[in-house]
């Protein structure tokens, strides 16, 4: 390689995008030229500027308000129960269909005892008679099995490890918030069935999560 | 939920117990899923994680402070409208990253400052001009002359050499030729290297 032919390929030398033919070629004519070496080492030594640059640049000024503006104004439709597509919306309903006879069948099981449900034809027809029950009834049950598995917790409190702690407070966080967000929608909503449903739905997750930990 | 009594008569108290899980500070992964399901302060933690190294993109490859705050900004809030389509197939770092190269190519394009003309290294101002006084000077002389490429070789230069993506990612995101953004970021660091010497 000549002078010129080296200063082509500087660039794809010092980013490894030569084989290893053409980067031995490159390295042994910049050992015996000292123009060459001078601009090997110029070029790596602005490489190392750039890589010295701080990846960082915290803005001016707090963007965050601003930005929670627009995401509370706009398109969190995706997350918004009320713009659920279609399909989600009807995944939904057949999860309540499905998880409110398990919810009411749980009740009248014996604290911290562990059960496995299968889920029957006429577990789901039983479940469509029972999504029309009043939801107010539904709440006071769910509260009588939660009370109980709370207590079946308690008991086992020192086995938790932290792994489902974690697992538990997240849920919790999330149940809560989304519990608080749907009857807040049914206080402007009363009679709306689809988030009545959906808040059964929500009230079985948390049985079923505190459930799962008071087998633990 | 933090306190209950139990079918006993018993009160239970959880805030020990839940009070230590709350501390616990948690994985990127767990925002994402968080704010995935519509959780504003999930999502602003991720911004707060992020939101200098989106602007440190978008500052070097607009060379205009005004204008990169505005796509920071646009940038979370197009990822938080997207966040429904992150399938953690990459790290939510990187997708964030795509997405803002994207947002930030696109506002060149449309406000055709992309193609605008080289400019003339003789434009140039002095080296001292100009504010961010507390960085070290080779640093500052250096974040100048990366202001003042024209915006196609900006783009190439800040992408490779600063954020570590290869011709073929660039020549991908910035529908260019491999053979062009090599063209580019050759002509990004000589004009670099001739600035820096002066």
């Amino acid at each position: 390689m000549n002078c010129e032919q080296v200063r082509e390929q500087l660039d794809d030398y010092l980013g490894c995008y030569l084989d290893e033919a053409d980067r031995q070629a490159v390295e042994h004519h910049a050992e015996t030229c000292v123009s060459c070496r001078a601009d090997m080492k110029d070029l790596k030594n602005l490489l190392a500027q750039a890589r010295q640059l701080s990846p960082g640049v915290p803005p001016a000024q707090n963007l965050w308000p601003a930005i929670l503006e627009q995401i509370e104004d706009s398109p969190a439709k995706s997350w918004s129960y009320a713009n659920r597509s279609w399909l989600a919306l009807a995944a939904v309903l057949a999860l309540a269909v499905l998880l409110i006879p398990l919810l009411l069948r749980q009740q009248a099981r014996q604290p911290g005892e562990q059960v496995t449900v299968a889920i029957t034809d006429s577990m789901a027809i039983d479940a469509a008679t029972q999504a029309k029950v009043d939801l107010a009834r539904s709440e006071d049950r769910v509260l009588l099995v939660r009370r109980d598995l709370v207590e079946a917790i308690e008991i086992r409190r020192d086995l938790l490890g932290p792994e489902a702690s974690q697992s538990v407070e997240e849920s919790l966080l999330v149940l809560d918030q989304a519990v608080a967000d749907i009857q807040q929608a049914l206080e402007e909503n009363p009679d709306d069935r689809r988030l009545r449903l959906l808040l059964a739905a929500k009230y079985q997750h948390e049985v079923r999560l505190l459930q799962r930990v008071s087998r633990v | 939920m933090r306190e209950l009594v139990t079918s006993a008569g018993l009160l239970v108290d959880f805030s020990d117990f839940l009070g230590a899980v709350e501390r616990q500070p948690m994985s990127e992964a767990d925002l994402v899923r968080d704010a995935q399901r519509g959780d504003t302060a999930a999502f602003e933690e991720l911004y707060r994680q992020h939101v200098a190294r989106i602007y440190g993109l978008c500052l070097r490859m607009c060379a205009n402070p005004a204008k990169a705050e505005d796509l920071t900004q646009e940038a979370f809030i197009r990822a938080w409208r997207k966040l429904g389509s992150f399938r953690r197939q990459s790290s939510f770092r990187t997708w964030l990253h795509r997405l803002t190269v994207n947002l930030v190519l696109g506002d060149l394009r449309s406000t055709g400052r992309w193609e605008s003309r080289l400019t003339a290294i003789d434009s140039l101002p002095e080296r001292g001009d100009g504010g961010a006084g507390a960085q070290p000077e080779t640093t500052f002389d250096l974040e100048r002359a990366i202001s003042q490429l024209p915006p196609q070789a900006r783009m190439v230069f800040v992408l490779h050499d600063i954020e570590g993506y290869k011709h073929r990612e660039i020549a991908s995101l910035c529908n260019l030729a491999v053979g062009t953004s090599k063209a580019h970021l050759h002509r990004a660091r000589k004009q670099l290297r001739e600035v820096l010497k002066r």
